[in-house]
């Protein structure tokens, strides 16, 4: 057991708690957060002054699959022989040693989303992964946690240099519903009497039909949002997840209304192509105003995973989310994106026992993150 | 005349409480407590510093949000020896940063050509406002950019030509050194050549030279060549400078460090913490900080003094080398600082200026 005591505590879900208490349970678990003293006699970790937040999660990151402090020998993130490749897994090409996981729980980050990248249109099978451990075995927590997607330039750039289809928006498209008909199919002919000749590919695209799986559609302009949200939604009844929605904005009101949640960002970088123009720190804001279920990226290694409180701190102030809202974005939310929302993303009791306790906001550019518990274990200490 | 009345106030070395400064478009008339003196028109700022000066900027070269045709003018990868570029002919000052950087309160900044090339080219010092690039000249030619690093290599390497190696590239900077003096001192039948003309003021030692250079051997070759032919040197980028503090300290070379928030995306940046400007200001190292634009966006150079701070690195010593310091090593006087005398750049925050809450109020930009 562990006591952390003298904090004060962002719960996110019941409000910052001044003076508080949390006793981590030998499970891992949370046994108790309170505004009163806990009388425990375990290992203490004296909070004074401190601030204690939950573990940051970052719905949208590449983390293992380009490892840091390397060469194009470690780039694994993008199979681009194929526009639809729905049987590729990140867990075959995570790197458990790239040194971008130790940067991520210094900074309190202690789980993510990291899967293939936006050169296919279906890019194949994303996971949810722990940022500690030595094989992904140990790392893995949801394997696969989605189905990446990519519609606008990436796809097109990729194969217009092979001079291979889709070199255009409609070519996109036809790729991602010929797949998506043909694994409708596929599904359908499982549950009948005469199974279909075994397709990995199709196989990888089962799950997603039975709503275990989300698409997650990297898109960037309104109307490719649009676009997938038409196909995948309208047409094939599928789970969305839009991903890094730079003029998602513009649509919003359409997107709370059809309820697609959208993970925002890389917002910490230099615009680096025509459709991320409207890039912007305000859109996760205005997005969670009008009711879109938002959280936030870092694009790793687009953006140092480590900066993705830093960046939620620009999306509070600069962007105008305010400091509650911002942090849902980096715990909560993408928690409830992600269906793990019953485990992880606040600090309440029962919760796993993710924690890491500050010296400041995190928010700020000062701040130095001291002390980082995972699963009830102290894993950083600075 | 227009007044400032400021809470906190950092001139250049010092961050001073309640200070008033009254200014103009010829420059900075007084700063100082008394609040007697009457003025045009009065602003309050809760921080005011000087406007901050990007020292290593690729801002206008590589345009934001365009492709490499459209909007990419950084590397010109036809030739590994390249002196007779200006940046000033590549820079748009419609690139959508220029007022994004003016908003992160960077008011001046040194664009370099990129680092495909050994030799890349002549900088442009400008300001961040402005239609043409007339409008925003401050000078140029301003130093020449040497790239000792893995870029050339990975440039040049897979089209066979020299430099494929370390070695290569050096000989390249050396070769073009040597013809540059050769060149100097021919009397007779001198025919005009813009190569060694352009290299000419880099020998002479009147131009800087900027080596972008990350690990440590790199820095210690640039400073190898540098020596060699008596260049007045700053090295850029300077992942590794830590490693040789001793051997920057012995030659009096300073540093432009940074991007700080970047992915190690390269083995050559493996070292890459904001640990290091933070020994290099300790050291006493004269230390710029940079965007290194469109790296890490200049609109943010701001945010990266923060973490540096976080490495107990004091405020005042985090603002000079965004500061103060990069004015004095481009020799310029009058900015960086707030004296009497002084081009009034100035920026008014709101707060702390490395500070992610903080907002930048308003901006003067000669007296502007």
């Amino acid at each position: 057991m562990i006591l952390i005591e003298n904090g004060t505590i962002y719960t996110v879900t019941k409000g910052v708690i001044k003076n508080g208490s949390v006793l981590i349970g030998n499970d891992g678990k949370i046994k108790e957060v309170s505004d009163k003293k806990i009388k425990a006699n375990c290992e203490k970790i004296d909070a004074k002054g401190k601030l204690i937040f939950p573990g940051f999660i970052d719905a949208h990151t590449h983390l293992g699959l380009f490892a840091l402090e390397g060469g194009m020998e470690d780039a694994d993130g993008n199979e681009m022989t194929n526009p639809a490749t729905p049987a590729m897994r990140a867990i075959d090409a995570i790197n458990p040693q790239d040194p971008a996981f130790k940067d991520a729980v210094s900074a309190g980050v202690l789980l993510v989303f990291t899967g293939p990248g936006s050169g296919n249109v279906i890019g194949g099978q994303s996971v949810l992964t722990r940022t500690y451990g030595k094989t992904v075995e140990d790392m893995i927590v949801i394997n696969p946690v989605g189905v990446k997607c990519a519609f606008g330039e990436n796809p097109k750039r990729v194969y217009l240099s092979q001079h291979r289809l889709p070199s255009t928006r409609m070519g996109t498209a036809k790729v991602f519903r010929e797949t998506l008909a043909k694994a409708k199919e596929y599904a359908k002919a499982k549950k009948g009497k005469k199974k279909p000749p075994f397709n990995l590919d199709m196989e990888a695209l089962v799950p997603v039909f039975q709503h275990k799986l989300p698409l997650r559609i990297h898109s960037h302009r309104a109307d490719d949002i649009l676009t997938a949200v038409r196909i995948a939604k309208e047409e094939f009844g599928l789970d969305v997840v839009i991903e890094h929605g730079t003029d998602a904005a513009v649509i919003r009101d359409v997107l709370a209304k059809k309820k697609v949640p959208v993970i925002s960002g890389p917002l910490l970088d230099v615009s680096p192509k025509v459709e991320t123009r409207s890039s912007s720190f305000e859109t996760p804001a205005l997005l969670a105003k009008a009711g879109v279920l938002t959280a936030l990226m870092t694009d790793h290694p687009v953006m140092p995973i480590q900066y993705l409180p830093l960046e939620a701190g620009l999306v509070a102030y600069q962007g105008g989310a305010g400091e509650e809202e911002a942090l849902k974005m980096i715990t909560i939310n993408p928690a409830k994106i992600l269906g793990i929302d019953k485990e992880y993303g606040s600090i309440e009791k029962g919760k796993v026992a993710n924690l890491s306790v500050w010296n400041k906001h995190p928010f700020s550019s000062v701040a130095r993150c001291e002390t980082v518990v995972a699963e009830g274990k102290i894993i950083f200490k600075r | 005349m227009k007044k400032i009345i400021a809470k906190k106030l950092f001139d250049g070395n010092r961050i001073l409480e309640n200070k008033i400064v009254l200014f103009d478009e010829k420059g900075i008339q007084y700063v100082g407590d008394d609040d007697k003196a009457g003025a045009e028109e009065t602003f309050g700022a809760e921080f005011l510093t000087p406007g901050f000066i990007d020292l290593s900027s690729g801002i206008g070269l590589k345009e934001e949000s365009l492709g490499q045709v459209e909007g990419d003018d950084f590397n010109e990868e036809t030739n590994p020896a390249t002196p007779e570029l200006l940046a000033l002919d590549g820079i748009n000052p419609l690139d959508e940063a220029f007022p994004k950087a003016v908003k992160g309160g960077v008011l001046e900044t040194l664009v370099l050509p990129g680092l495909s090339n050994p030799i890349g080219g002549r900088g442009a010092l400008i300001k961040t406002v402005g239609k043409t690039v007339e409008e925003m000249l401050i000078k140029s030619p301003c130093g020449m950019r040497f790239s000792i690093n893995n870029a050339p290599k990975m440039t040049y390497g897979k089209q066979k030509k020299m430099p494929m190696t370390r070695m290569g590239n050096a000989y390249i900077i050396r070769n073009a050194l040597y013809k540059t003096k050769e060149y100097e001192n021919k009397k007779k039948d001198k025919k005009f050549s813009l190569f060694e003309e352009s290299l000419l003021p880099v020998v002479k030692g009147k131009e800087k030279a900027f080596f972008a250079a990350f690990r440590a051997d790199d820095i210690a070759t640039s400073i190898r060549i540098a020596e060699e032919f008596d260049l007045n040197t700053v090295i850029t980028f300077a992942t590794e400078a830590d490693l040789v503090i001793e051997l920057l300290k012995k030659h009096k070379i300073p540093v432009a460090f940074g991007p700080i928030i970047l992915s190690r995306f390269d083995r050559e940046l493996k070292h890459l913490s904001p640990k290091v400007p933070a020994a290099l200001i300790e050291s006493g190292i004269e230390t710029a900080i940079i965007s290194g634009h469109p790296f890490y966006p200049a609109e943010f150079l701001r945010i990266q003094l923060g973490l540096v701070i976080a490495e107990g690195i004091k405020p005042e010593k985090a603002l000079k080398a965004v500061t103060l310091t990069p004015a004095k090593i481009l020799g310029l006087k009058n900015t960086g600082i707030i004296k009497k005398g002084a081009e009034a750049n100035l920026v008014l925050f709101d707060g702390e200026p490395w500070e992610t809450k903080t907002k930048i109020q308003r901006y003067f930009l000669k007296g502007r």
